[in-house]
């Protein structure tokens, strides 16, 4: 019996896929509960769609930036995009956000952006920029995990133990909890 | 007379102005706008190419509607940032700076490779010089923190020429002479970067917690901790700020 669930623990580790694990500077107890993050999932047909939201607000998580023309795009790590204007650079403030989950990155040529939405990249066609429609959505493109530094909803915001992700077709991590987890994935970094 | 004449400047100007109001918005149609150097993907013409971590993807927008991917590139391992120059993709990577030729854009092609120590490295570039820098610490890798400048002259093998140690480096942009490079708690140095085997540093900024910066014409665009910093750069070594959009 003991044999079984040291097994069964050791292939729940290697399905990890979560290369920190150093088996020789570890003590942890599998048996034992500890605090640490636990995952919320949320379909698919909820989480990875855009939202516009002609007013601004205020920044969480300051992310990377973009210009083209008299705006400026800003990311806020892992909720959309914030608008500014800057028409008249010593006047800038936002003006608008483009909610979409799991974004890091923007690009944009001509009328159309694109952005990641958790694991996917959408076109969005912004011509007329308080209704931007998404028109194209690539599926799973940003599905490697670097381990050392996740995509964010790839892992915990901070360090500790997390319940180990599961992959669904249907559905996506949208968020961390901290909760009590057992001792088996673990952010280091 | 004079009204023949003032008539005739009048069309003439009105005709002009038409023109390049037409061109200009032909223009804005298919303009790429500019990123920091931490994207972790890029457009150059009628391809945009990301860099998801061991992966070169590269997709045709020629048509955004029915976009399509055209090829995945096989990497090495903590790809993370890409910075268009010309008909060269320079991808910083956590163990060095690849330079990719995308003369056939649909197919980029391995130039060469500067490898380096385990860091986090953005890199920036023009014709003769690769800027990179390298970031230590959790979980970046143990390494000699700072930018460290290449001689890409000839693009096959890129040279090391200089190594200018400095602490937490990150995000940089490069306006013709001019170097700005972040540095998070340790702010914004600015280099004139003339002569590149010897950067002068000629100002330094302490005021935010720099993590990228835009050179957009007259304007710099630096990404802070808290959100998003202006400063009019028409005199590119001394930045007046002109705006503060955080928290």
């Amino acid at each position: 019996m003991k044999m079984l669930l040291y097994s069964l623990g050791i292939i729940l580790f290697v399905s990890c896929n979560w290369r920190t694990y150093k088996p020789s500077i570890d003590n942890r107890d599998y048996s034992k509960k500890v605090m640490g993050w636990k995952a919320k999932y949320a379909a698919d047909t909820a989480v990875k769609k855009v939202k516009f939201y002609n007013i601004p607000r205020p920044m969480i998580a300051a992310g990377k930036i973009y210009v083209l023309g008299n705006t400026i795009f800003q990311n806020d790590i892992g909720k959309g995009i914030h608008l500014i204007d800057n028409a008249s650079p010593s006047n800038a403030q936002r003006v608008a956000f483009i909610e979409l989950g799991g974004n890091t990155d923007i690009s944009i040529k001509g009328n159309y952006l694109y952005a990641n939405n958790y694991n996917d990249m959408v076109v969005i066609d912004i011509t007329n920029i308080t209704a931007p429609v998404e028109i194209k959505r690539f599926k799973g493109v940003f599905n490697t995990m670097d381990t050392q530094r996740p995509y964010t909803w790839q892992a915990p915001p901070d360090t500790g133990f997390y319940e180990c992700p599961k992959y669904f077709n249907d559905s996506m991590i949208v968020s961390w909890v901290k909760d009590s987890v057992q001792q088996f994935c673990q952010r280091r970094f | 007379m004079r009204t023949i004449l003032f008539l005739f400047f009048a069309v003439a100007f009105f005709s002009s102005c038409e023109k390049a109001a037409d061109s200009a918005s032909a223009a804005a149609a298919t303009a790429t706008g500019k990123g920091g150097s931490l994207a972790r993907f890029t457009i150059v013409g009628n391809y945009l190419y990301l860099a998801d971590v061991t992966t070169l993807k590269v997709f045709d927008i020629t048509n955004p509607q029915s976009a399509t991917q055209k090829g995945s590139i096989n990497m090495n391992f903590g790809v993370e940032t890409i910075f268009p120059y010309k008909d060269k993709l320079f991808i910083g990577s956590i163990d060095g700076m690849y330079i990719y030729s995308i003369t056939n854009p649909a197919q980029p092609v391995l130039l060469s490779q500067a490898r380096h120590v385990r860091s986090c490295d953005p890199v920036v570039a023009n014709d003769s010089t690769a800027f990179v820098t390298l970031l230590g610490g959790q979980p970046c890798g143990a390494v000699e923190e700072g930018l460290y400048i290449y001689n890409v002259s000839n693009i096959t093998t890129p040279l090391l020429i200089k190594k200018h140690l400095m602490p937490t480096p990150r995000g940089l942009g490069l306006a013709d002479s001019i170097l700005y490079v972040c540095q998070k708690n340790n702010g914004l140095s600015i280099f004139n970067v003339s002569a590149p085997a010897t950067p002068v540093l000629r100002k330094k900024l302490t005021t935010y917690i720099f993590e990228d910066v835009i050179p957009y014409n007259d304007l710099l665009i630096c990404y802070i901790s808290t959100g998003l910093v202006l400063y009019d750069i028409s005199n590119k070594t001394n930045p007046v700020q002109l705006a503060l959009i955080n928290n």
